[in-house]
């Protein structure tokens, strides 16, 4: 049944695509299998001096006395720089377009420390072992005025709390709600019809609170940066990022140097998932060139990439008022997102909260209302969900709870209320990231399809509501619905570059950010679509902010919605002057007489086409322009901005086993379906949709950050903190529903971040179903569960 | 100290530190298929070599532990202009993406291959539980090796 | 600093160098991450021929760096061979199983090491050499009270483990993840006489630097039909004075509950399947 309906849906949507569509060869694949692409640390390191960052060990605390005598004179160390030794340019370290929205309140090195493993002073050395010592000498020579520090994001704008942001000179570039001496980071609210009499009104009125917690991208490769100066005086900066051009401008920004004085180079990078979309180490190995004039390599320990960038902890209140046949009347999300020691995508995320989720159903009444604070504790960065992640947990419990106190089936109240092609949202244009957002109405939406596939796939109608399990171990299933978005409407940017050689071939060179995603190879197949060729005829540079075009870098799902489309739109551009060249060849060489219309001209197989049959080859083409007449590059750079963020969807289906005396709950199997309008390359969607599952699932149940009363983490490796490993991995089922996007490039929607979101609620809703408690704090550990099941037990005992 | 190894085929003769471990040791010599990814703590798999056939973690082995062993790294199974079948089956199947795990997962991929062409699911988990990925999933990782293990038995029963 | 990496090739020649300071490592599976504490001279003990396995009719005797890939890989006989593999395989990962020596994991005071668990529970005995001396003999819940005899130069060479007619075994450990350290782990050994427990051992893991004998619970189980009321009996007596060491991972009153439910279906397995034979 289940393949009737997709063979349906193909043959409803495919569209005669040659190279889109196809699961082409990942272009860095074989180079990667046989261990010869280049990562960061993997360039020439001769003369390179390793870079430190001396780490606080106080989570609040205000340096009085520093003296960097003793630190710089141990053998072996180049350089120690202070608070006092670098230029005090507060910037933001989001990676995030200009004008960011985020405050401006980092320095390269501060006076005032905010969190544990905050950063006293950078060191320049032979080897990490002298750079760690000389840091050990720093600490002792420094006099502290410690601070309390603010560890509980619940009371961290009481009055009389510890001032963490008391700079007089930190601010927001935008226009929008920052107080720091109240240590709040940020809010926003926007409202929409009137919710009290919603509430008061309503058949059935809900309000419920949910919390997510602390985690860590644990990207293979942690932040690694190789800086270098050459002889123009140029500040070269090979770096692990996601985000080349804006940390071009932000390391100019933090340094005091202009743009064009610094070169930023992203070869193959391990993994980010958002962690790297920040300027972290690049001003900081900036400094240390400039001051040493030395190649520098810093390399984050695995201890501090736990506490480099994380995911925010929100907590999410759900208000809502339901009729009885489980249709919306209206919702208010309040969010409280702990952003850690800097505002660094504070606004952003917390924004994304609502807007990432409200929409996804149908309601004339609705409210938000966020505030992002600050503690001393790790910084929130951004990671893939991206506040979605946190508030769809509250979303779908929540709805979850409504369908069993009205009676209806969880998979039915989705489908009563969930937004339609052809629809919009009162959220789309409210809630912009620190700005109004852009109106917008639904084009594809596969929901529907998946909601029916799934249920099929895990046996919804078979398992859900009854009781099974030997023993103490008790089976549940559960579900949810998802959206996310594409791209950020109006404000992103991508540009391609596309030049033709003499053989036919080309060189594409795009300043999207391919962190494994398999954007290049993307990239090259929007290309090569257009051109009538195939991928391996498309050579592809990337995310060089000297050689490659402006692309704002891989994030908000944006890679393929945005960049393949500039991509996209640049080869039509390339064969329009291809077919120029092909024109004039039928006419002078082939006789035909007059000369063909170009736009009669196809391109096909690596030759041009002319409606009688006859043919030019690319490779005649590239000779002739480069060489033999009317001598001309052909090429061309063209760039795509959206106006949409067409929403991808998602339903997740989990079955769990509770262990009724212990609490460990193993998810025996684990359903996805995806609508991400064509996927431009099947096997590379499904990729990304599986790593956002499994990082999913492990983050719903095993990872977590256990800090002591200090604020200092305490399980900062991965023997402590804990991600799934092959002997964790339950049944997985990945089921791609086909839609075809109007606005995206052949039909894409974007892929990357919407699977993370699903697990946490997912499993909350079957581990109801299992054992039927209501776990509304992630992560679901087996002392959570273990005392939720306790405390029902002695609930229904006093019965 | 010094002491006589064989990688990758060849006899060499190291002089090192007493304290080297095997990561820092491969890398100096210019091997940098593997990579590191934790705190010598060898919990990510990064670093995964083979000595005599066994998968070894090298950011936590001591140097010295190579003499008179053999040594395999991810450059010695082959190039792109001629995988390894483990290799070819890892990029066809889609089971490399940010490619950082890549080298020490195939690594490992290899040694349980090696000894066992009909790998059960549960036993290729277990030979790649030390193997962290965070980009895949490892659904397509457990396909590549799969379609390895089915590659390699009917080159087998080709008489190859 | 380590400051020399000795690789003797016989037993006589590890033990002169440990009497001399040096430190014996095998698998060295913990150095790297701990090499800023040390100052020593290493010695690497893989190499004086103590990976041999022997099988007798009466006893495993397994040399003392015998990895837990090899254990596993070695199928040893008997319900005590099979105990053995399946604790081993629950630790950690694959490679680190191949670097992880059976006398790695009872030489240290760390609370992940589960071996000692399994031993403890099989009434090993373990061959201690010294230089100059003659090897010694010592029942493995003897040597880990107080002073362990691998101090002070001394090397666990061997460790052996009895073969019982009919020995019936349990072993239970609850942790986040397959390879993670574990809040808590149980093992229960026994032989079955006319329907009672008899030679009964139960062992708790993971909840103290060193495994131990909880022989308050094996008191009341000895000689008795194991009920499961029994043994929760049995169970929740020593339940509140049960020694947690406390760490970042869950609340002591958690793993308390959690070794005390991993008791009891310890014990319940090994009961049940000591019926089968």
């Amino acid at each position: 049944m289940a393949n009737d309906k997709l063979d349906a849906l193909d043959a409803k949507y495919a569209r005669d695509f040659k190279v889109i569509g196809h699961s082409v060869q990942k272009i860095d694949a074989m180079g990667m299998a046989c261990g010869l692409e280049e990562y960061v640390a993997d360039h020439d390191l001769t003369g390179a001096l390793v870079g430190y960052i001396v780490p606080s060990p106080h989570a609040h605390a205000r340096i009085v006395k520093i003296d960097a005598t003793r630190a710089r004179a141990v053998k072996g160390v180049h350089a120690v720089l202070t608070y006092k030794d670098v230029p005090r340019h507060l910037h933001t370290t989001a990676g995030q377009g200009y004008v960011e929205p985020s405050p401006y309140d980092t320095a390269i090195l501060d006076s005032k420390m905010r969190l544990v493993g905050d950063h006293v002073a950078l060191i320049a050395a032979d080897t990490r072992e002298i750079a760690e010592e000389a840091g050990r000498v720093l600490l002792e020579d420094i006099e502290w005025e410690v601070l309390t520090p603010v560890l509980d994001a619940d009371h961290a704008m009481d009055p009389g709390a510890s001032v963490i942001h008391d700079e007089p000179d930190a601010y927001i570039p935008i226009p929008v709600p920052y107080e720091p001496q109240k240590n709040m980071a940020s809010a926003a609210s926007m409202g929409v019809g009137d919710m009290d009499a919603v509430l008061k009104t309503s058949h059935l009125a809900i309000d419920e609170t949910y919390s997510t917690h602390y985690a860590q991208h644990c990207p293979i490769e942690t932040h690694v940066c190789l800086g270098s100066i050459d002889g123009r005086d140029r500040l070269k900066l090979i770096t692990s990022t996601q985000v080349p051009y804006h940390a071009r401008r932000i390391t100019a920004q933090a340094l005091g140097i202009p743009v064009k004085r610094i070169r930023v180079n992203k070869p193959r990078i391990g993994g980010g998932f958002g962690t790297k979309q920040e300027v972290l180490l690049e001003p900081l190995v900036g400094a240390l060139v400039l001051a040493t004039r030395r190649k520098i390599l810093m390399r984050l320990s695995r201890a501090e990439e736990f506490v480099s960038r994380v995911r925010h902890p929100i907590k999410t209140r759900m208000q809502a008022g339901f009729n009885a046949d489980g249709t919306v009347n209206g919702m208010r999300m309040e969010v409280l997102s702990n952003t850690g020691a800097y505002g660094s995508h504070a606004l952003t995320v917390m924004c994304n909260c609502g807007s990432k989720v409200l929409p996804l159903y149908r309601m004339k009444t609705v409210a938000f209302d966020a505030k992002a604070v600050y503690t001393n504790l790790p910084v929130g960065g951004a990671y893939r969900g991206y506040g979605a992640t946190q508030s769809a947990f509250a979303m779908e419990v929540m709805m979850d709870e409504v369908a069993e106190k009205l009676g209806i089936d969880p998979l039915e109240l989705r489908r009563r209320n969930h937004i339609q092609p052809g629809e919009g949202s009162p959220v789309f244009a409210a809630l912009g990231e620190g700005k109004p957002g852009v109106e917008q109405k639904i084009g594809s939406c596969g929901l529907s399809d998946c909601l029916t596939l799934g249920a099929e796939a895990i046996g919804w109608e078979e398992k859900r509501g009854k009781i099974r399990g030997t023993g103490p171990k008790k089976r549940g299933i559960g579900m949810c619905a998802l959206m996310q978005g594409s791209s950020i409407p109006e404000i992103d940017m991508a540009s391609v570059s596309i030049k033709m050689n003499d053989d036919g071939s080309f060189v594409l060179a795009a300043g999207a950010t391919d962190l494994g995603t398999g954007s290049d190879t993307v990239l090259a197949q929007a290309a090569a679509e257009i051109l009538g060729v195939e991928v391996t005829d498309i050579i592809v540079h990337s995310s060089d902010t000297d050689l490659t075009p402006f692309d704002v870098g891989a994030y908000a799902s944006s890679t393929t919605y945005l960049s393949g489309e500039a991509s996209r739109r640049t080869a039509i551009e390339v064969a329009k002057q291809i077919r120029e060249v092909a024109a004039d060849m039928f006419h002078e060489e082939k006789g035909m007489d007059p000369r063909p219309d170009p736009d009669t001209l196809v391109l096909k197989d690596k030759q041009v086409f002319a409606p009688n049959g006859e043919s030019v080859t690319l490779n005649a083409i590239g000779l002739r322009s480069l060489y033999e007449r009317d001598q001309h590059q052909i090429g061309h750079i063209g760039s795509a901005i959206s106006h949409k963020s067409p929403p991808p969807f998602s339903a997740h289906f989990a079955e769990v086993e509770v262990d009724e005396e212990t609490g460990k709950v193993r998810i025996v199997k684990y359903v996805t379906t995806m609508d991400c309008g064509t996927a431009l390359n099947p096997k590379l969607a499904e990729g990304q949709v599986e790593g956002a599952v499994v990082n999913g699932l492990s983050f719903a149940l095993t990872e977590e950050y256990l800090f002591n009363e200090k604020g200092r983490m305490q399980n900062a490796n991965f023997a402590d903190y804990k991600i799934f490993n092959t002997d964790d991995m339950p049944e997985m089922v990945t089921i791609m529903v086909p839609t075809y996007e109007e606005t995206g490039p052949f039909g894409g929607k974007s892929v990357s971040e919407i699977g993370i979101n699903g697990p946490i609620p997912a499993i909350a809703n079957a581990i109801y179903d299992a054992v039927g408690v209501r776990i509304h704090h992630a992560p679901f550990t087996p002392e959570k569960v273990l005392k939720a099941i306790q405390e029902k037990k002695a609930r229904e005992a006093k019965k | 100290m010094k002491f006589t190894t064989t990688i990758n085929g060849l006899s060499r003769e190291i002089d090192c530190d007493a304290g080297m471990n095997l990561y820092d040791l491969l890398r100096e010599l210019g091997l940098k298929g593997v990579k590191q990814g934790c705190d010598n703590e060898g919990t990510c798999g990064a670093c995964t070599v083979l000595v005599d056939g066994v998968p070894t973690l090298s950011c936590i082995t001591p140097a010295p532990k190579i003499a008179g062993h053999e040594v395999t790294t991810i450059e010695a199974l082959g190039s792109p202009d001629k995988p390894h079948l483990i290799q070819s089956e890892f990029v066809k199947a889609t089971a490399i993406q940010c490619g950082f795990c890549s080298p020490g997962m195939i690594l490992s991929a290899k040694a349980l291959l090696d000894k066992n062409t009909n790998p059960t699911h549960e036993q290729i988990a277990e030979a790649l539980s030390g193997n962290l990925c965070r980009c895949t999933g490892y659904v397509k990782i457990f396909d590549a090796v799969k379609n390895a293990a089915a590659a390699l038995r009917k080159e087998a029963s080709n008489g190859k | 600093m380590i400051r020399a990496y000795h690789q003797p090739q016989r037993l006589d020649d590890a033990l002169a160098l440990l009497q001399q300071g040096g430190q014996a490592i095998a698998g060295a599976t913990g150095l790297y991450s701990n090499r800023k504490k040390l100052d020593a001279e290493l010695v690497d003990i893989t190499g004086i021929g103590l990976s041999t396995i022997d099988v007798t009719v009466d006893a495993i005797r397994l040399g003392a760096t015998v990895s837990l890939s090899q254990l596993i890989g070695a199928q040893l006989p008997g319900s005590e061979g099979a105990f053995l593999a399946h604790v081993a395989r629950h630790i950690t990962a694959a490679p680190m199983r191949n670097a992880i020596t059976l006398g790695g994991n009872i030489a240290h005071p760390v609370f992940w090491a589960d071996m000692p668990v399994a031993f403890l529970a099989l009434d090993a005995e373990l061959e201690i050499g010294h230089a100059g001396a003659a090897p010694k003999k010592i029942a493995l819940g003897e040597a880990i009270k107080g002073q362990v005899p691998w101090s002070n130069g001394g090397l666990i060479t061997h460790i052996s483990v009895p073969l019982k007619k009919g020995q019936a075994l349990g072993y239970e450990r609850l942790s986040r993840t397959k390879n993670d350290y574990a809040y808590a782990t149980a093992a229960a050994a026994m032989t079955l006489e006319s329907g009672k427990a008899k030679d009964v051992r139960v062992v708790f893991g993971a909840i103290q630097p060193r495994a131990f004998r909880a022989t308050d619970i094996e008191a009341v189980l000895e000689g008795k039909a194991l009920t499961p009321e029994l043994i929760a009996e049995a169970v929740d007596k020593a339940a509140a004075h049960l020694p947690i060491a406390p760490n970042f991972r869950a609340s002591v009153d958690y793993r308390r509950q959690v070794a005390c439910t991993l008791a009891r279906r310890a014990i319940a397995q090994a009961f049940a399947s000591a019926g089968q034979e």
